[in-house]
């Protein structure tokens, strides 16, 4: 049985308006992304690889084309509904690991249930256990700037994951890390592909993390160079 | 969402400390200020509530010593149905009170002249305004320069029962000494009524006022219309509420500027949140993205935000009142009654509440409405 696609891209242009000029992020992709996928996008930095990350995670609206995620088109999804889809489906890991420097490890977990109404012991369960996974349970109570960059970006992906979306998205999640604990990184997030079942879509530019991917996507100014 | 809300507010301490400032010293004001008018107001609702009686003036005159009147007016108000006694009284400013010129900045209260005809007086079933006699004997209408002084005026100059006391360069035995709920009465010089009249140059056929008791209490208002309708034109016969009511105009002026410190207070106040607010709201454009990337809508951003200017503006509206309560309790001490209300204190909170809510308002809409990508790439 062919595996279901989770997120679909057709013809999808993206232009940014800078003053007068008109930026074309993206000049027409079409890409699916399948359920369990463990895909890389690459390219270099200019290449609008986070511009379609944040199609893929319905940050943004598409100028045309169509994106579809968990079979909804997002160009028809207001505001609200599009923060539904996200809190329900997708989880976002960043490259500046975007913790808030105040709350400690479990409270920045659980930031992403602060406005749904499930109830604090709930929450304190799934966020730890999340932590446990990430195996971060001995830093709960530490704040960001009291642990490493690795550390930070595992808190980040149980942030990620505290929902339990089918998507994690990840924009560059180890450029600011040194290239083992990128590693370690890449590797807790395959890990959890594998036993979360869990579909991943990572960003890089770093060719060296194409060989942890099933799906292998090259872009460059804009376009699918090639998928594999 | 609470929680973090506060939390947040911690971030920058000294800015979100400045903005709780400008709401303290607003509310501060604002209470202090109502303090002061609410004290004075009690204070002079007691001295009216304290003389069941109607007041016959001169038609038009601010108060008794302004007003002027013949004395023959007596026997007219004598024969008004429902009136029972009838006290011809003299109220005169003294000149000097043992050598000193009494000015209006020495004393927030000036000691007064109070001359009344003792053998009408003594046929009141009530006080009038002379109050209770705690020390002393009362005067008798043979008693030339005896006085009875208010309590606050014996305490001041150090008088007992026997003193001596000089008013207008005339020497006076201290015969008794009377108290009275109200501060504003602990002043009066009390004597017969022709020694005032000679030591106040006042003619000897005028009077001041006339201090009448009714027989039935209900029935004044009917009684003061009555001696309206019997003296005519010149004068003026008033009741214990008519002046409550006069006076209440008056503190209504104040009232209103009171009322408009608040709103300027309010306004400055307001403005401060607003840009501690915009400013936060700035500072977290990369951390308000990535709440959105998580799954916050727009209107749970705006609740958070909304939630730390309403803290600014309970922690300064609590804080102000603190502030306020304080000022009230130290003014008194500069001859100014004042009166702490509990309304005013809630009317104080609730104000701070609201000011706190409508200055999130805009920098609220403007995180809720900021786009994520945007966001999280400007960082
Ligand atoms: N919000 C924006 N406003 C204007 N230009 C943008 C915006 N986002 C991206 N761009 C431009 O679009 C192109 C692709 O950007 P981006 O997707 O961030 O690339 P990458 O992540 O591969 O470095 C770049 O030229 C960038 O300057
Ligand atoms: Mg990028």
């Amino acid at each position: 049985m062919p595996k279901q696609s989770i997120i679909e891209l057709k013809d999808v242009v993206k232009e940014y308006r800078l003053g007068k000029t008109i930026v074309r992020a993206l000049r027409g992709v079409s890409l699916e992304i399948k359920r369990g996928d463990f895909a890389i996008v690459v390219g270099p930095s200019g290449s609008g690889k986070s511009t379609l990350l944040h199609m893929m995670g319905a940050l943004d609206r598409p100028t045309s084309g169509k994106v579809f995620i968990a079979g909804k088109d997002i160009g028809l999804l207001d505001d609200w509904s599009l923060a539904m889809l996200r809190r329900k489906t997708i989880g976002f890991v960043f490259q500046t690991f975007n913790l808030v420097p105040t709350l400690n490890t479990l409270e920045n977990v659980m930031l992403p249930l602060e406005p749904t109404g499930i109830d604090e012991i709930e929450k304190i369960k799934r966020a730890k256990e999340l932590l446990k996974l990430v195996g971060l349970e001995h830093r709960m109570l530490h704040k960001p700037m009291e642990l490493s960059g690795g550390e930070r970006q595992r808190v980040a992906i149980a942030r990620a994951l505290i929902n339990n979306p089918e998507i994690v998205l990840a924009d560059e999640p180890t450029g600011n890390l040194d290239t083992k604990t990128g590693l370690q990184i890449i590797e807790a997030m395959r890990k959890l592909n594998v036993e979360e079942k869990k579909t991943f879509v990572i960003v890089t530019h770093d060719l060296s993390l194409l060989k942890y991917g099933n799906r292998h996507i090259y872009i460059r100014d804009g376009l699918i160079e090639k998928i594999r | 969402m609470l929680k973090l809300a506060f939390l947040n507010l911690f971030r920058r301490k000294s800015r979100t400390f400045l903005a709780v400032v400008g709401i303290v010293i607003g509310i501060g004001a604002v209470i202090a200020l109502n303090a002061v008018v609410d004290g004075i107001y009690n204070e002079i609702d007691t001295i009216i509530g304290s003389f069941q009686a109607i007041m016959v003036m001169e038609k038009g005159s601010m108060d008794q010593t302004l007003s002027k009147l013949d004395e023959s007016l007596r026997a007219k108000i004598e024969s008004v149905q429902g009136v029972r006694v009838v006290v011809p009284e003299v109220w005169i400013l003294p000149q000097t009170v043992e050598g000193r010129t009494l000015t209006l900045s020495q004393s927030s209260i000036p000691a007064t002249i109070y001359g009344v005809d003792i053998s009408a007086y003594r046929k009141l079933r009530g006080n009038g305004w002379v109050g209770e006699l705690e020390k002393g004997e009362m005067l008798n209408s043979n008693d030339k320069y005896a006085v009875l002084i208010g309590k606050s005026l014996a305490d001041n100059m150090h008088k007992f029962i026997g003193s001596s006391i000089k008013i207008n360069g005339q020497k006076f035995r201290v015969k008794g000494i009377v108290s009275s709920e109200s501060e504003l009465l602990g002043n009066l010089i009390i004597m017969n009524i022709d020694t005032a009249r000679e030591i106040g140059g006042f003619p000897k056929d005028k009077v001041s006022s006339f201090y009448v008791e009714v027989i039935d209490p209900a029935e004044d208002r009917k009684v003061a219309e009555k001696i309206n309708f019997a003296l005519g034109s010149e004068v003026e016969a008033n009741t214990a509420s008519d002046f409550s009511k006069t006076f209440a105009g008056v503190i209504k002026n104040f009232r209103l500027v009171a009322l408009a410190i608040a709103l300027i207070s309010a306004f400055v106040a307001a403005i401060g949140i607003l840009n501690t607010m915009l400013m936060s709201v700035m500072e977290r454009y990369k951390e308000i993205g990535t709440l959105k990337a998580t799954g916050w809508t727009n209107a749970n951003i705006m609740q958070m935000i909304l939630y730390e200017s309403t803290f600014i503006g309970i922690i300064g509206g609590i804080l102000g009142i603190l502030f306020g309560t304080a000022l009230s309790l130290c003014i008194p001490a500069f001859g100014i009654p004042t009166l702490i209300k509990l309304e005013s204190v809630l009317y104080a909170f609730l104000f701070a509440f609201f000011v706190g809510v409508v200055a999130g308002l805009y920098p609220a809409y403007r995180a809720s409405k900021l786009d994520p990508v945007e966001a999280m790439r400007g960082a």
